[in-house]
């Protein structure tokens, strides 16, 4: 055996990085307690926040606060899930109060009452009082009966209106509208339509701004959950109604995917369309105020109370205005370290010391800067108090508006309360998609709702339904590893006594045989046959990985396949289409691209890096890029400024509105797929270079013409080829995910892939599944749906084969 | 213009432009200045015409291409063809199908380097070009002169009526510039002040670098201008082509050159393997990092590459099995272990094979996506592709900077694909094997 001697003296050389990196971990480490905060970001704007977190460090010198900015916090779930559930949690995180409900369910935030009760048993001056909160904030970070988090920031939306919009549209610009009809009256007055049809000046978008069907709800009187949390009535008359409205605004101005197209040209911080002139009315949030004051401090405008339905003004009078209030909390995710740090760290950031130390440095830097300053809203009404003493802005039309939202902040309503909070508002965006694009889906608002009532629902009962399963015995799943560990042992050792049988040379040969393909034995064992065990075993569990697994049978399977269709047929139909357009499209272009390049001319390698090079950008990259290109307005977007220069100037066809529009986001995919279709190009030549001449020539002396000779000598000599690309085409396309997931917004955080789901596709409803809602059972079992469909899929195209495949070893 | 008459000018465009070429070879080769000159006049005419019409530009072509084409006409029949022989007619047709297949293969390498175009001209524009019709093909910024001592823009703008060249002053919060008049010389030195919308500025060529550092200054400090995920990047690269190279030509090797028992059944179970998709294993293999203790760090992306790629065995055993058996005998009648045979002999001989792994492997690491979405959450221990996607939800708005991180993130991509075509090529003809 020595003469292997050097294997695993190289084997450790590779291994060595490994045990380093683990080495210097445990180097660096530090004396002062590190305190990992996510969801606050640093920036130009952070000034002082940045003092804010300075001062506690200066307070408290044994602890270092780490904030961390990117790829944590925000709506987007999935980052905090996947670290408190792989263990390496953040100690603070700044998260989005309504979906506390949610985490706290999951267990995965710690409890405050008991540090709370400590400190004011403790007469601590810095003791959180809860009574110091705003109403609906405080309420909104427990979960029953239980504190999960701090309330830090809030915020409530009312109507900002631009007055010089007002007045040219000849309306009164003290008079904003009060109620419903109101609205809906001066937005048509106020909407300007081009000759060629397009928006260009709008009075209204209902959603556009900071509003959501959550406050025409409110407003028209539904509520969402039941008190006690246990059903579901997003589908209520009145929620309904509120839809109804929504939904007609948006038709009145032309409907939603023209309004869409409208706002796909909206701009950021100096360009924002409503400074601009192009949106005359917005519901919107306070911090709109900061953005008015930085970047268009001459803006001639108001803000009201958002117009409520006139029926109710009627009957409540001043009362009738409700706003709403959402905002982040500061939460403790379980598992963390250093719950006490973290504590000292909230208790602080919600103080009104604290807050008068951030609110002046900030001031101080935009009077830097030449820049009004509008605080935000903080959750404490101590800190509001003391804040708007010293910093309130000078100008009355800054500091009126800031007063009000502060007045309105104690008539809040605020999302409910539910572990399906994120569910919740997913499926409210969705319902709100659904029924404006109802062009395409032909879904009413009932519908609709009823449809996203029914997802939450059975949601809520399958939690509730959760404890009737029966945990799953632990020793079960030990048994069968077991039995099949002892079998491939079994197997193992029969291989070995017929090694020992052999003569001496064969002997060696076989060891070596054995030693050099372990590295793939074991990972297969480890990484491919455990995990397909465990994967089958798993899709008969309901497991989310915080909690132990329960067997649910073939619950997974039928819930799949039962009231989840909708997701599964979606997505399925998704890829369907892209395959079935995409795939084609891709090998005729590839083969086209070919054949050009197959010809002889002088120059053809650099020809070749021009058609190759697309196919080597990263997905990545190339996402990014297309996005931009695809963008739907004419002026930003390369592919519409095209279109609209000739295909709309001469046939007065409107450009297409790509990623926004339901019906054009999966030709947009395909057109960025066919970028990349010289990427095969490589193979296609190899092909066509191996097709013999004298085949040509033939064809030739019996007098066929170029398109018979294509017909009748490349095609069926390609046909290897052809089949070759539709089997990695088709496998490809089913499991597609990274560019669908950047390009349907998914990335950022949006509740549905794509316009009313349009680019759902199976890996993205399953990833979705397995590490946003961590819920391990169900995504197992439609990874094996899945296979089954891919298996199929392949079997059906092999069994096809022979018919039109041509393999020329045959004929010999 | 119509699809017509557009459809005409540009294949009337192209067919001049290819006669041009055809024509100026021929005349070349018949050593015939006459020739030669005349079609030179007939371009340069065309395109005078076209330019100084004063024409809408479709009709300007279309007169410009009619015009250049009587001209080569004329060159053609009276000048040229006379003299030529039968063998600078075939010369003649060779040309001309050279000239067509260079012009269609011109038009198809531009449209697929349009985006790539597209993509460093709006890293290099000003915001305010970000959103044109039509759009901005040229990076520029407004021409900038010394006045008073102070930088002032130069713009165009009317004054009583007349056009007028102004140097911006200052301009105000209210929306109103202040101006000095520069010519016509006869106003020169008048100040007045000026609405932003009725003043145009005076731009030139010059590209806007600062959305590259800017891009940068955006990324969270302590990831030191973005330089931590390229390390990140670079490190999981630099594992994942070592594992995966050094495994899979190991276990090829045993595949395919050595006899052992359950060999064959091992092979098809590979085979079996490299059907299944990712995402039946994808949940059971996060559980079992989770209870490594591996989450947020690199090793669940790397460490797996150690135990070998499916098709990469399977790709390497093919290429194995090509060597004949004689060099193998000799080296064991010498006494060469059978690492030494694998180490010393094999490898050696597979190198483009092994190469071309490399290269698709790096490919594979850098642009790596889906791993670090499950398994990275803080930014220190982020590759680029994902850094890149986290740049972009924070930064939809701001289309330069934007464009500028991805630049810089395919840069290296694009360079190493120039040094090592031909290994990506034959990589991909690897691939294609099975076909």
């Amino acid at each position: 055996m020595h003469r292997y001697r050097k294997f695993p003296l190289i084997t450790l050389i590779l291994l060595l990085p490994l045990l380093f990196s683990g080495c210097n971990k445990q180097h660096a480490g530090p004396q002062r307690t590190k305190l990992v905060v996510w969801g606050l970001s640093y920036g130009e704007e952070s000034q002082g926040l940045q003092a804010q977190v300075k001062e506690f460090e200066r307070r408290h010198p044994d602890i270092e606060v780490s904030v961390l900015s990117m790829g944590a916090g925000g709506m987007n779930p999935q980052k905090l899930m996947t670290a408190i559930v792989g263990k390496v949690p953040p100690d603070v995180i700044n998260q989005d109060r309504f979906t506390i409900g949610d985490w706290a369910s999951r267990d995965t935030f710690t409890p405050m009452d008991a540090l709370i009760k400590e400190d004011i048993v403790r007469k601590d001056p810095m003791a959180i009082v809860p009574e110091n909160f705003y109403n609906a904030c405080w309420q909104e970070a427990c979960y029953q009966g239980k504190v999960y988090a701090i309330p830090y920031g809030t915020d409530d939306r009312a109507l900002y209106y631009n007055k010089e919009m007002f007045r040219e549209a000849g309306l009164d610009p003290n008079h904003p509208p009060r109620t419903w009809e109101e609205l809906k009256e001066y937005s048509k007055l106020l909407t300007k339509i081009a000759r060629d049809g397009s928006i260009q000046k709008i009075g209204f978008i209902p959603n556009y701004g900071n509003s959501w069907l959550y406050l025409y709800s409110w407003q028209n009187g539904g509520e969402f959950m039941s008190p006690d949390g246990k059903t579901c009535t997003l589908n209520n008359v009145k929620s309904v109604a509120a839809l109804q409205y929504m939904v007609d605004i948006y038709d009145m101005m032309g409907g939603v995917t023209k309004v869409d197209s409208f706002a796909s040209g909206f701009q950021g911080n100096e360009l924002d369309p409503f400074y601009t002139g192009k949106v005359a009315m917005k519901v919107d949030g306070n911090w709109v105020l900061s953005g008015i004051a930085r970047y268009r401090p001459d803006l001639d405008f108001g803000v009201a109370p958002a117009p409520v339905p006139a029926e109710r003004l009627a009957r409540m009078g001043d009362k009738a205005y409700i706003t709403w209030a959402g905002g982040f909390s500061f939460a403790i995710p379980r598992g963390s370290p250093h719950t006490r740090q973290a504590w000292e760290f909230i208790k602080w950031m919600t103080c009104p010391e604290a807050n008068l130390i951030a609110n002046r440095e900030q001031k101080a830097y935009n009077q830097m800067k030449g820049r009004p300053f509008v605080p935000s809203i903080s959750a404490n009404q101590r800190v509001n108090e003391a804040v708007l003493k010293v910093c309130s802005p000078e100008s009355e039309k800054l500091s009126k508006p800031l007063h009000l939202f502060v007045n309105l902040m104690n008539q809040a309503k605020f999302r409910p309360v539910t572990f399906v909070g994120q569910r919740l508002w997913d499926e409210q965006v969705r319902a709100f998609e659904q029924s404006t694009h109802h062009a395409e889906t032909g879904k009413t608002p009932a519908v609709a709702m009823t449809e996203g009532t029914r997802v939450v629902q059975s949601e809520l009962n399958r939690s509730f339904a959760r404890k009737d399963f029966p945990l799953l015995d632990q020793r079960v799943p030990l048994a069968i590893s077991g039995v099949l560990g002892a079998a491939f042992l079994v197997f193992l050792l029969f291989k070995l006594r017929a090694i020992l049988r052999m003569g001496q040379v064969s002997r060696r040969e076989a060891f070596a045989g054995w030693i050099f393909a372990s590295p793939w034995v074991f990972g297969f064992l480890v990484l491919t046959a455990g995990p397909i065990l465990s994967s089958i075993f798993l899709s008969f569990c309901d497991y989310d990985v915080l909690h132990s697994p329960r067997f649910v049978g073939i619950h997974n399977y039928t819930e799949l396949l039962g009231p989840d269709r909708y997701y599964l047929v979606t997505s399925l139909w998704n890829v369907a289409y892209l395959a079935m357009i995409g795939i084609p499209l891709g090998i005729v272009t590839g083969l086209a691209i070919a054949m050009l390049l197959n010809a002889k001319v002088k120059g053809m390698s650099g020809y070749r890096t021009c058609f190759y090079l697309p196919s080597i950008v990263p997905v990545v990259a190339s996402a990014v890029l297309w996005a931009w290109i695809l963008n739907s307005d004419p002026n930003r977007g390369l592919l519409n400024a095209l279109w609209k220069e000739t295909i709309t100037a001469w046939f007065n066809v409107a450009a297409p509105g790509w990623l926004n529009d339901a019906s054009w986001a999966k030709p947009a995919l395909i057109v960025q797929g066919l970028w990349g279709a010289g990427g095969g190009m490589i193979i296609w030549l190899a092909g066509l270079q191996g097709i013999p001449q004298h085949l040509y020539e033939a064809a030739e002396i019996d007098g066929a013409n170029p398109i018979q000779k294509f017909g009748a000598v490349t095609l069926p000599m390609l046909s290897p080829y052809i089949f070759f690309n539709l089997i990695m085409g088709t496998i490809g396309a089913l499991q597609e995910f990274d560019r669908v997931y950047i390009l349907s917004g998914q990335a950022s955080g949006a509740a549905s892939a794509g316009p009313v789901d349009s680019l759902l596709v199976p890996v993205m409803f399953l990833f979705n599944n397995a590490f946003k809602y961590f819920k391990m059972g169900y995504a197992s079992a439609l990874a094996w749906v899945l296979f089954v469909i891919i298996l199929a899929l392949t079997l059906i195209q092999l069994k096809m084969a022979p018919k039109w495949v041509h393999y020329e070893a045959e004929k010999k | 213009m119509n699809p017509v008459t557009w459809l005409a000018a540009v294949l009337l465009l192209y067919f001049a432009a290819g006669c041009t070429i055809v024509l100026f070879t021929l005349s070349f080769k018949e050593k015939n200045p006459l020739g030669g000159a005349l079609i030179m006049l007939g371009a340069v005419a065309g395109i005078m015409l076209a330019k100084h019409s004063g024409l809408p530009s479709s009709r300007a072509l279309l007169v410009g291409d009619v015009l250049a084409l009587a001209i080569f006409a004329i060159s053609w029949y009276a000048v040229i063809r006379p003299k030529m022989t039968w063998r600078d007619r075939k010369f003649g047709k060779e040309t001309t199908r050279q000239t067509i297949l260079h012009l269609v293969l011109m038009t198809g390498s531009a449209i697929f380097l349009v985006p790539f175009l597209w993509l460093l001209v709006t890293s290099l524009k000003e915001d305010e070009d970000m959103s044109q019709f039509p759009p901005v093909w040229v990076p520029r910024q407004q021409v900038k002169i010394q006045l008073d001592g102070k930088p002032a823009g130069l713009a165009t703008s009317k004054y009583k009526g007349i056009d007028v060249t102004v140097g911006v002053l200052s301009e105000k919060e209210s929306g109103e510039s202040h101006v000095r008049v520069l010519k016509p010389s006869s106003l020169a030195g008048q100040e007045f002040f000026v609405g932003h919308s009725d003043l145009k500025k005076i731009k030139h060529f010059a590209p806007v670098w600062k959305n590259y550092p800017d891009a940068l200054k955006f990324l969270p400090p302590e990831t030191h201008s973005g330089l931590i995920f390229l390390w990140n990047t670079l490190i999981l690269s630099f594992f994942t082509i070592i594992g995966t190279v050094f495994s899979s030509s190991l276990v090829a090797f045993s595949f395919s050159r050595l006899r052992w028992p359950g060999r064959d059944l091992c092979f098809g179970v590979l085979l079996a393997t490299m059907m299944l998709p990712g995402a039946v294993t994808m949940m059971p293999v996060f559980l079992i990092f989770r209870w490594l203790g591996w989450i947020d760090t690199l090793y669940p992306i790397w460490v797996p590459s150690f135990f070998g790629a499916a098709f990469n065995i399977f790709l390497l055993r093919q290429f194995f099995m090509t060597i004949p058996n004689d060099l193998e005998e000799a080296a064991r009648i010498d006494g060469c272990s059978y690492f030494g045979i694998y180490w010393r002999i094999m490898l050696p001989l597979i190198k483009p094979a092994l190469a071309a792994i490399t290269i698709m492997t790096f490919m594979g690491s850098w642009n790596n996506f889906m791993g670090p979405l499950i398994y990275i959450s803080s930014p220190l221990k982020m590759p680029l592709a994902y850094a890149l996607q986290l740049f972009q939800t924070a930064h939809g708005g701001e289309p330069g900077l934007l464009m500028a991180a991805s630049t810089m993130m395919m840069l290296p991509v694009l360079v190493l694909f120039f040094f090592t075509q031909r290994y990506f090529i034959e990589g991909v003809t690897l691939t294609g094997i099975k076909g």
